[in-house]
Parts: C-alpha cells; sequence; structure tokens
C-alpha cells in the first residue's frame, strides 16, 4: 500500500529475448531434436524440383519409361517421408513449446498473485487479468499457430537457397536479385504498423472491456434498461477499431505489393540466367525447369514468413508483459517456501505507533495513529466512511508498509503470516465448497470443514445435495453475499492465525444474535481488530477506538465512551433508536 | 461510418427489433431464432454485406488465377524462350508476366482492404447480436457464467465471422484449381481429368478424416481455457486471497489447471499437425501421380516438351492448393462448432415468459389514478404490501439474505405470478418487465459501476444531478472528497469505498425519474452516523420509496414497516409445515405452492424448481429449501 506505480512494468526487448532464450535453453536437446527432424523434413521435400526437372531430362533425352516411373517413385518416397518426418518434428515442437508457455504463465501467475494489492488494482483495466490471459492466449496461440509454420518457411527458403546454389552459383546469385528489395519493405513495414498495430491493440482492448462490464453489469443494465446505451458503446468503439484496421491492411498491402514486386524481379532474373546459361550450354534444360521451380516455391513460403511477423511482433509484445510480471518476483519467494512460522504460545500483542499513511503522498488517510490491541484482546474501529478504518486494518494485516511510524505484532520478527485480513469484498470463489474453504487449508479434513461452517452459524451448508463436494455459483447451488461471507469466517477458524482482522466482514449478512455468536467464535483466542459498522459489534469489542479523518478520536470501552458524551455516544444513540429491540 | 450519432448504431446492430428498444418484445415473444446457417448468414450477406463480399471474391478468384498463370508462364517460357534460345520471346513473356504479377498484386490489395470492412462489421454484427441477447430484458433461463458469456462474445463471435475469410480464401483456391484444371485439359484430355478427380479425392478424404477430429478438438478447446478461469477468479478476489494468505494454495490451484491446459493444447494442435500431415502427404503423391503421368504422356509424343514443363510447374503449384482444399473441412469444424455455441444461446428461452392466464379484466389503466403506487403480494404472505404516492415504506425480510430475492420480485427480475404486483393498479405482467422496471427503479443490490465519472455512472448522458438527491444519498460528500462528479470512478468503482459506492448507487436509482424506488439494503457498508443522515435524506425527498432493509437506522425513518413472514419471500416451493406458526398465503395466485409452477408455465414439464433457482441467481434457494426453521430469526423477530 506504499505509494505505487501506476501501471505494471513491461519487459525491455533484450531483457524479453534473453528470458525467452534461457527459457529455450532449458530444453535444447528437445528443441535442437524437434528442428532437427523439421529441418530434415524440409531437406527432403526440396528433391522436388530436381526430380521434377528430371522428368524434363528424362523426356528431353527420350529415355525410356523405366526412368520416369524410378523419378515418379521416387517423388512418391519424397512426400511420404517428408510427411512423415513433418509430423514427428511438428509433434516434437508442439510439446515443448506447449511445456515452455505452461512454466512461463505458472511463474507469472504465482508472481501476480503475490503482487501487492495496490499495484494491481491501480493498475488500469485489470492489467493483471489481461496479462495473465489474453496475453497468454495470444502467445499461445502465436506459438502452435505460427512458430511451425515459420519454422518451416524458414527452412524451406534457406534450403530453397542451397538447392539452387547446388544446381548453379550463378542461378542463386540470379534468385537474390529480389533480396533488397525484400529488406527494405520489411523494414519500412515494421517501422510503421508498429504505432497503428499499437493503436488497434488499445482498440480492441478497449472493446473488450466494454464486452466485461456489460456481462458482469448484466443485471444492473437491466434493472435500468440502459442496453441501448452499453451496446452503442460497444458498437462505437467497434468501429473505431475497425476504423484503423483498415489503415493496417494498407500499410499491409503496399508492403504485399512490395514483396510481389521482388517475386517477379527474382523469376524474372532466374529466367534470363537460365536462358544465358542455357544458351551457353552451361547447364540442361531440366536444371533451368528445377531453378525456375525452385524459385516459384519460394513464394509461399517467404510470403508467409514476412506475413506472420506482426503476428510474431503482437506475441512478442504479449511476452513483454508476462516476463514484466515474472521480473517483479526478483528473488524467488521466501513465504510459499518457509513453513508458516511457529506459533508462539498464545496469540500475540499488537502494537501500532505514530503511524501515517497516505495513499497518493499528499492527502494522509492516517495520520499519527498509536494504539494497542493487548494478546488475545479484541479492538473495534468505528468512524465515519473516509475516517481511515480500513486503511489501518489492512495496515495491521500486513498489507502495505506506513508511510510513517510503526506497526509491530508480537515478538516484531514474525512473518507476516500470522495474520490474517477478511476484507468487505464478498468474493465467491470458483468451483465446489470445499473449494472455497480449503483455500484457507488445503489438508482441512471434510469434518473440519463441516465443524468451522456450523461454529459460523452456516447452517444452510449442511443441507446441500452434495455436501462439501457441491459446486457453487452459477450451474450449481446459488449463495446470497451473507452466505460467501459464513464462508469467509468459517475460513478464519481453518486457517486459526493467532491475529485476526476483520474489515467490515458481516456487513452483507444483515444483523442478529447468530452473526454476534460467530463473530465472537472467531475472534475467540485470537488478537483481533474488527472494524464494525454495526455498533452492537463494536459493544462486544474490549476496547473501541473511533477515527475521524484519520486520526484518533476517542478511545475507550463501550461504556467508557458513552459516560464520555463525545461522538460514539451520539453514533450509538442514532444506532440504538433504530435497532431492533 | 456513423461513429458519434448514438442511435445510428452501425450498420452491423443489425437487429431492431431486439434489446435496446424498451417495449420491443411483447411478452413471452421470444427473439428471432438463430440457426447455424443464419448466423453464418449475418456474417456475410446481411447488411449489404452480399455484394461487397461478392465483388471481393471476385477480386480474390482473379489473384488466384494469376496465381495459377504463374507456373504456365514459366513453362511457357521455357518452351518458347529458352528451349529455342529466342531472345525477343524471352522480353516478350517476360512483360507478359510482369503484367501477370501487376493485376495479381493490385487485385489481393485491393481484395483484402474490402475484406476488412466484411469481416470487420460482420464480427461486429455478431458481438452485438450476442451482447444483446446476454443483457436482453427478459433474461435468459439459463444464463451462461461470466467466463463463457465473455468467450461467446468475444471468440465465438469471431470465429463465426471468420466464414467470410473461409468463404473467398476456398472460393479462389476452387478458381486456381480449376484454372489448372482447364489448362490442363487443353493440353490433354486424361491430365486435366485426373486433376479434377485428384481434387475430389483429397476433399472426400480429408472430410472423412475430420469427423473424429471435431469431437476431439471442441473438448479440447473447452480444457485448453480452463486455467485461464482460475486465473480470472483468482486475481479477481486477490484481495481475499492475499488477506488469508492463500498465495501458496492459489498457486498451486493454477498449476494443476494449467497442466490440464496443456495436455489440452497439445493434444488439440497434434490432432491439427496430424490432420495438416495428412494433407500434405495426399498432395504429394497427388504431384508424383500428375508428374509421372505427364512424362509418360510426353514420351509418347502425345504432349511436347514445353508442355510438359507447364504440367510440372502447375502440378507443384496444385500441390499447394490441394493442400489448402485439405484444411476445408477443419476449417469449417469450428466455425460451425462456434455457431452452435451462438445458436444455443440466442435460442435459448427467457426467463420471463409469456405468463397464461386470463387478463384480469377490469378497468386498471382508469384506476390507476386511485389505485396505489404500489400493490404487493408476497408469495405465501398473508398482507399485500402496499405503497401509496409519496410515501417512505420499510419491508423487513424474514431473513436478511432473502432481501436479494425481494429486489428480484419487485425489479421484475424473476416470473411473477398474475396478481403478484401491481403498479398503479395495472398488473406487472401486463405491463411486461421493461415497463415495470421504468415504472419502479429497483436496482440489484450489487449494481454495477461502470468505468468512467462519477456522474456518467449517476445519470443518463445530458442530464444534470438533482442536488436535493445527492444531499439525500450524502453523495455530495463523496463527489467533494473524490474532486468532483467529473473524477473517474476506476475501474468497476474501484477508486470508490465500498460506502461511497452504495451511496453513489442509492443517488443513481433516484435519478431514474421512476414512480417508485425499491431499494434493496442499501447502507450495508455506510456507517452508523453517515447512515443515519441518509436515512433522514430519504424521509425528506418526495420519491415514493420501498426500503428492503434490516437497518433500524433506515426502518426508523419509513413512513410505515412491513415485516414479512419466514416463508413469504422465497421465490422456491417451501414446505409451509416447515415454518411453525404461519399460514399459507390467500393472496390470489400466491399460495406458495402454486407460485412456481404458475410463473414458470411456460418451462417444459420436470424442470420447475431448478429452473427457477439457477435463474433467480443469488436468490436462496438452496438455504429456504432446506434450512430447518430453527436456522431461521424467529418470524417475529421484526422491529415493530
Amino acid at each position: 500500500m506504499t505509494p505505487v506505480p501506476a501501471t505494471l512494468p513491461i519487459a525491455g526487448p533484450r531483457r524479453t529475448r534473453r528470458e525467452l532464450l534461457r527459457r529455450l535453453g532449458a530444453h535444447r536437446f528437445r528443441l535442437g531434436a524437434a528442428l532437427g527432424t523439421l529441418l530434415a523434413g524440409t531437406g527432403v521435400t526440396l528433391a522436388t524440383p530436381p526430380l521434377l526437372g528430371s522428368i524434363v531430362d528424362a523426356v528431353a533425352e527420350g529415355s525410356g519409361t523405366g526412368r520416369v516411373t524410378t523419378l515418379g517413385i521416387a517423388l512418391l518416397v519424397v512426400a511420404a517421408t517428408g510427411a512423415a518426418l513433418a509430423l514427428l518434428g511438428g509433434r516434437m515442437l508442439v510439446a515443448l513449446v506447449q511445456d515452455v508457455l505452461a512454466a512461463l504463465r505458472e511463474d507469472v501467475f504465482t508472481t501476480a498473485i503475490r503482487l501487492p494489492v495496490g499495484l494491481v488494482e491501480s493498475s488500469d483495466s485489470s492489467d493483471v487479468v489481461s496479462r495473465v490471459t489474453h496475453d497468454v492466449e495470444a502467445i499461445s496461440e502465436a506459438a502452435s499457430d505460427v512458430l511451425p509454420d515459420v519454422t518451416g518457411a524458414a527452412f524451406t527458403i534457406g534450403l530453397s537457397l542451397v538447392g539452387l546454389a547446388v544446381l548453379d552459383l550463378r542461378l542463386a546469385l540470379a534468385g537474390l536479385v529480389c533480396l533488397p528489395v525484400h529488406v527494405l519493405a520489411t523494414r519500412s513495414f515494421l517501422a510503421r504498423t508498429h504505432q497503428v498495430y499499437g493503436d488497434i491493440r488499445r482498440l480492441e482492448s478497449a472493446r473488450g472491456q466494454s464486452v466485461i462490464e456489460a456481462v458482469h453489469g448484466a443485471e444492473t443494465i437491466r434493472a435500468y434498461g440502459t442496453q441501448g446505451r452499453h451496446l452503442t458503446e460497444l458498437s462505437d468503439r467497434g468501429e473505431r477499431a475497425i476504423e484503423r484496421q483498415r489503415d493496417g491492411v494498407r500499410l499491409r498491402n503496399r508492403f504485399t505489393g512490395w514483396l510481389n514486386a521482388a517475386e517477379f524481379l527474382g523469376l524474372a532474373a532466374v529466367l534470363a540466367t537460365g536462358y544465358a546459361l542455357l544458351g551457353a550450354g552451361a547447364i540442361s534444360l531440366g536444371a533451368a525447369t528445377a531453378a525456375a521451380l525452385y524459385f516459384h516455391r519460394l513464394f509461399g513460403p517467404v510470403g508467409a514468413l514476412l506475413g506472420s511477423l506482426d503476428d510474431i511482433q503482437r506475441a512478442t509484445v504479449g511476452l513483454a508483459r508476462l516476463v514484466g510480471i515474472t521480473d517483479l518476483a526478483g528473488h524467488p519467494d521466501d513465504r510459499a517456501a518457509v513453513p508458516r512460522p511457529a506459533r508462539e504460545p498464545g496469540p500475540p500483542e499488537i502494537a501500532v505507533r505514530n503511524v501515517s499513511f497516505s495513499y497518493d503522498g499528499l492527502r494522509p488517510a492516517l495520520s499519527e495513529v498509536t494504539l494497542t490491541v493487548p494478546a488475545g484482546g479484541s479492538v473495534a474501529l468505528v468512524g465515519a466512511s473516509g475516517s481511515g478504518k480500513s486503511t489501518l486494518a489492512r495496515l495491521i494485516a500486513g498489507l502495505g508498509e506506513p508511510t510513517g511510524g510503526r506497526i509491530t505484532v508480537g515478538s516484531s520478527a514474525e512473518a507476516p503470516a500470522v495474520r490474517y485480513l477478511v476484507t468487505q469484498e464478498v468474493h465467491r470463489f470458483g468451483g465446489t465448497l470445499a473449494d472455497n474453504l480449503r483455500l484457507a487449508r488445503p489438508a482441512a479434513s471434510d469434518e473440519e470443514l463441516r465443524e468451522a461452517l456450523r461454529a459460523v452459524g452456516a447452517g444452510w451448508a449442511e443441507h446441500l445435495e452434495s455436501g462439501p463436494d457441491t459446486v457453487l455459483g452459477p450451474g450449481g447451488a446459488p449463495l446470497d453475499d451473507g452466505s460467501v461471507q459464513h464462508l469467509a469466517l468459517a475460513r478464519v477458524l481453518l486457517a486459526d492465525p493467532p491475529v485476526a482482522v476483520l474489515d467490515e466482514a458481516t456487513a452483507e449478512s444483515g444483523a442478529g444474535d447468530l452473526l454476534r455468536t460467530a463473530l465472537a467464535r472467531v475472534t475467540r483466542g485470537r488478537t483481533s481488530v474488527i472494524v464494525a459498522h454495526r455498533l452492537d459489534q463494536a459493544r462486544d469489542a474490549d476496547r473501541i477506538v473511533l477515527l475521524s479523518g484519520g486520526r484518533v478520536a476517542e478511545e475507550g470501552t463501550h461504556d467508557e465512551l458513552l459516560a464520555h458524551g463525545g461522538e460514539y455516544a451520539a453514533l450509538w444513540r442514532a444506532y440504538s433508536r433504530g435497532a431492533p429491540a | 461510418m456513423s461513429t458519434t450519432t448514438p442511435p445510428a448504431r452501425p450498420p452491423a446492430a443489425g437487429h431492431p427489433a431486439k434489446g435496446p428498444e424498451p417495449h420491443a418484445p411483447e411478452a413471452g415473444q421470444g427473439p428471432e431464432p438463430a440457426s447455424v446457417q443464419a448466423l453464418f448468414r449475418t456474417a456475410l450477406v446481411r447488411d449489404g454485406r452480399g455484394l461487397r463480399l461478392g465483388l471481393t471474391a471476385a477480386a480474390f478468384m482473379v489473384h488466384q488465377l494469376c496465381e495459377a498463370l504463374v507456373p504456365i508462364l514459366i513453362g511457357v517460357v521455357i518452351d518458347r524462350a529458352l528451349a529455342p534460345s529466342d531472345g525477343p520471346a524471352l522480353l516478350g513473356w517476360l512483360t507478359v508476366l510482369a503484367g501477370v504479377f501487376t493485376l495479381l498484386s493490385l487485385s489481393y490489395q485491393r481484395a483484402s482492404a474490402a475484406m476488412v470492412t466484411v469481416y470487420g462489421y460482420g464480427e461486429q454484427a455478431l458481438r452485438l447480436r450476442t451482447m444483446a441477447r446476454l443483457l436482453d430484458p427478459r433474461s435468459l433461463r439459463r444464463p451462461p457464467g461470466a467466463g463463457e458469456a465473455l468467450s461467446l462474445v468475444s471468440s465465438d463471435t469471431y470465429r463465426v465471422a471468420g466464414v467470410s475469410w473461409s468463404v473467398v480464401q476456398q472460393a479462389s483456391t476452387v478458381t486456381a484449381i480449376l484454372t489448372a484444371s482447364a489448362v490442363l485439359l487443353l493440353i490433354s484430355l486424361p491430365l486435366g481429368a485426373g486433376v479434377i478427380a485428384g481434387t475430389v479425392l483429397v476433399l472426400l478424404v480429408m472430410r472423412r478424416i475430420s469427423m473424429p477430429l471435431e469431437a476431439r478438438g471442441l473438448a479440447e478447446q473447452g480444457s485448453a481455457a480452463r486455467a485461464g478461469d482460475v486465473a480470472t477468479d483468482m486475481i479477481t478476489g486477490l484481495r481475499v486471497v492475499t488477506g488469508m494468505n492463500a498465495h501458496a494454495e492459489a498457486a498451486r490451484r493454477y498449476r494443476v489447471a494449467s497442466q490440464a491446459s496443456r495436455r489440452g493444447a497439445v493434444a488439440a494442435a497434434r490432432s491439427v499437425l496430424t490432420y495438416s500431415c495428412v494433407s500434405l502427404l495426399l498432395s504429394g503423391l497427388f504431384l508424383a501421380a500428375l508428374a509421372t503421368a505427364s512424362g509418360y504422356l510426353a514420351l509418347d509424343g502425345s504432349i511436347t516438351i514445353g508442355q510438359l514443363v507447364t504440367v510440372l510447374g502447375l502440378a507443384q503449384y496444385l500441390q499447394g492448393s490441394l493442400a489448402h482444399v485439405g484444411t476445408f473441412a477443419s476449417n469449417w469444424i469450428h466455425k460451425r462448432a462456434s455457431a452452435r455455441r451462438l445458436s444455443d444461446l440466442i435460442n435459448e428461452p427467457p426467463l420471463i415468459g409469456a405468463v397464461p392466464g386470463p387478463r384480469d379484466g377490469g378497468p386498471e389503466e382508469s384506476a390507476a389514478a386511485t389505485a396505489p403506487a404500489l400493490l404487493w403480494h408476497p408469495p405465501g404472505h398473508d398482507e399485500p404490501v402496499r405503497l401509496e404516492r409519496g410515501e417512505l415504506v420499510g419491508v423487513v425480510p424474514a431473513r436478511p439474505s432473502s432481501a436479494r430475492d425481494i429486489g428480484d420480485r419487485l425489479g421484475y427480475r424473476v416470473p411473477l405470478a398474475r396478481g403478484e404486483l401491481l403498479v398503479s393498479g395495472v398488473d406487472a405482467v401486463e405491463l411486461g418487465p421493461e415497463r415495470v422496471r421504468e415504472l419502479i427503479a429497483a436496482p440489484p443490490h450489487h449494481g454495477a459501476v461502470f468505468s468512467g465519472t462519477l456522474r456518467s455512472n449517476l445519470v443518463s448522458p445530458g442530464g444534470a444531478p438533482d442536488p436535493a438527491v445527492l444531499r439525500a444519498t450524502m453523495l455530495d460528500d463523496v463527489i467533494e472528497d473524490i474532486g468532483g462528479d467529473g473524477s473517474d470512478v476506476g475501474e468497476r468503482g474501484r477508486k470508490l469505498s465500498g460506502g461511497q459506492r452504495q451511496r453513489l448507487l442509492m443517488a443513481r436509482a433516484l435519478h431514474t425519474g421512476a414512480e417508485v424506488v425499491v431499494l434493496d439494503e442499501p447502507t450495508t457498508a455506510v456507517d452508523p452516523a453517515t447512515e443515519q443522515r441518509i436515512a433522514e435524506g430519504l424521509r425528506a425527498l418526495p420519491t415514493t420509496t420501498l426500503l428492503v432493509t434490516t437497518s433500524g437506522i433506515l426502518l426508523s425513518a419509513c413512513d410505515r414497516v412491513v415485516g414479512l413472514s419466514a416463508e413469504a419471500d422465497t421465490a422456491v416451493h417451501v414446505d409451509p409445515d416447515a415454518v411453525p406458526g404461519t399460514a399459507p398465503g390467500t393472496a390470489p395466485g400466491t399460495a406458495p405452492g402454486s407460485t412456481p409452477g404458475t410463473a414458470l408455465a411456460t418451462a417444459p414439464a420436470g424442470a420447475p424448481d431448478t429452473a427457477s433457482g439457477a435463474a433467480s441467481g443469488n436468490a436462496p434457494d438452496a438455504a429456504s429449501d432446506t434450512a430447518p426453521a430453527a436456522d431461521r430469526p424467529e418470524p417475529n423477530g421484526v422491529p415493530r
């Protein structure tokens, strides 16, 4: 929660390349075998033009049908071997690429899930979600669709040039006439497309944002009948993306034009050279035919290779975004590896000393807050919205560092893993009831799960059809917010932390004694801090701290504060006036 | 294209009868059904795309024709210029070649520029249609989850729209093959016939091979997306995960999903690979056969050496075209699968269908002046809830969690029985959900805040915030705090605190100008001091308001408070015996047992409870269905 950069970092091109090589390098033998097999496959099929040329020669020389038959069989063998090697090499490459990708996305996720919440949320557009989903998918798609084509094309081009050179070096040189055109066209294409493709990506992601918001806000849109507004926004954004795509295609068309020109130049040069060499008696008609066919064969692969440049560029951008995240991991995380610190006997004391905090470095959210929560005791934080309650709660929970002052929990050396925060966010995780609960303690038995649910008063859970294995949410058992908060409370019992911070953990569960009982059960035997809107929860706490404008305004027990007749007393009067009898 | 005028949605929107326009669909009339073919038609020919696509396809065909001419010309150059060593002929034919290349390039550029529009707007039309369906005022009986909905709107529409590319590319490939066959037929009848037969054979074989691939590919597509789902789930719940230090477990779960995705992706990629290698093999065999046969023909003098070179060049060129022909089938598999998913969604029956039964008759419209603004017969509750104009009435749900269901019923987000809800004396069923929502603003408790400014979330474009409402909901404080109503609220309103968001949601409902505003637990995240001032503010507003809440502070400001009995607020069947001390409701057509049946009369027999349960979203059916009476607060646990 210290002031954070507004966006997540993106790795530079060199860093990205190094990281990619490092990851591929880990599999260098498999990679070598796969590429070798693919290369061999391409090499075999390159026998085709000379074989066709030989048929021309055989006919020209008037050889018998036997020779043509032999050449035909050779063509069959070439086709079969080429296809078999392409299949084998392709299978190896696909498996390898997916292994590397899976490792990469797992590293990205593992890093992302440990990022400071503030960083993740201040980045616009759920940047992290889009990186771990869209970028991963874009790379995966590029890797499985583009990569095999590109390798195949590159091999074909390289080996075809070798084939031309074997026929006659002068023919190969003639073919290279087109090379400068290719280089210039590609360079200018890449330079210009950078901006346009960047724009297209941004416009498309804005369009995606509209889709996401409309899907998540469908209920609200229906309630207000604002379908028209949202569909119009979606369609406008879609249209802007299409407009920019048109610019992209114009650039691409110009590029294609140059490629076609290069093809013609090269082909004309090869034919003219063939004419000259044939006239001089340096080569046979078959060789001239083979050379022209070789060159014509290159059209497809060259187009494929250069045409996929923008796919590759796009994947590289995605990769840079992913590497940007994995680089945040810095050193391998210790919290994961180190087992939870040994529990001190009994819960610790929490001491907050002169703590200040500011989100933006300008307006203070907390100023000079000092308070103590005795070991095993409970403190309720109350105050108006924006008084700094939640901020203080999160600092105490170890999510973020105070801008000034310090917070110690027990013997200060303790790792933050002993602190546990239940947030006001109501989030039901995907999967089953057990999946939702075992996040807090993966090894918990079914019986422990049931017990925790019973303890927090989640009676509904006992009657689910498939018990803990009941799938929750859409397509399964629907769950209201109060029930989701039951799950959150049950998780505290399962995690059994010495320090529990509850930030309006029961806002959606309504009032009632049941809830007070559950809350009492959850805080029992722990040092606890409770942010409460319902003042009966505050009353149950050992001490009450009233915050106002980021400062401690009043502090004491419920009775003391009532007697004091200050702001808390006024709050309590308002609350109890309307409170259920 | 119209980028600025809002109502002129692009040529793409296409289906003005649905979605955005209020009042449009009459009761129970589902949207225009969409078959797989109809969706393809949308992508291809709707909104004038047909003509454009036809011209584009023609340009692509010219392009392919020129591509096919290149190897033929190579043969001609070798035959006419190289073999006889004829310099002027070389020059002449190279000029022809240059002309062919120019035409080839220009036709391609023209066609691909046109395709952006055809494809882009085709995709746009499908996307908007799918989105409109997801936002259908009558909801869907089986709504897709958020993840599935996203993939329908983005990936599936993308794939189905790609059909236009398939059509032009495949048409031009067929052109190339026909051109080549025609030339071959001119050179030699058997060779031409052979090429045509070979093409058909490749098509048939590949189609045959592709069938088992279809089923497998679909399953694998699904598993490949799983990791993304887990990632989204965990990152969306990041605050919760972080709070409980569950990073390691979250990472472990992601790894499991990621490995499943990896296996799925490898299997899918290998299927595709096998397919394309078989296609490669077949075209290679085809080349060998054609080359050998033409060699024989040249040997016995049926064709000249120049013709042989042309045939060989064409054979090599055809190899590529045939490999493309081989992918036709698999290309359509994925498109059809996506189209089927879209069509399933669009054809999904509405949750709120037609309610059969006689109209109540009677002069409702004329009664409107004297009838209460709102009269609701909660299913299973004896007394109707009555709301007169200008009143502030509190409704206390029997259990806190059933407030959602009350909100859903008053907002007509779940099927209602005839006679259950009367708005100014008129049956809600007659009015239809859209009209009811205009008259009653009953937004969901978890209203969505959209990215943009606070003001854009509060009023429709061009509207002005009402200072009285801002004061009453204490939103003026929030506006001051964030630096004006033009300040950005962040994605999903993340820059606001929970309490600030709730005040915004409340103010938004009060800005609609609806005759009745129903607020569902509007202050759960608001501190008591603010809540007290909001309660006073609401009381001072002239708006006719119904507060569904258990908050004493809010209730104390109400003109009247109605407590609902325990079983009254449940959407699904409740056994009256399970709740002691309550009698079944007497309101017409609202006896507990009859409600679901009546409301879901359009549902297929045998689907009743689960259908309504899944549909009512966060309705507490699971709990209410089964929870014993002991787990509920006493029915009389009502403030007054």
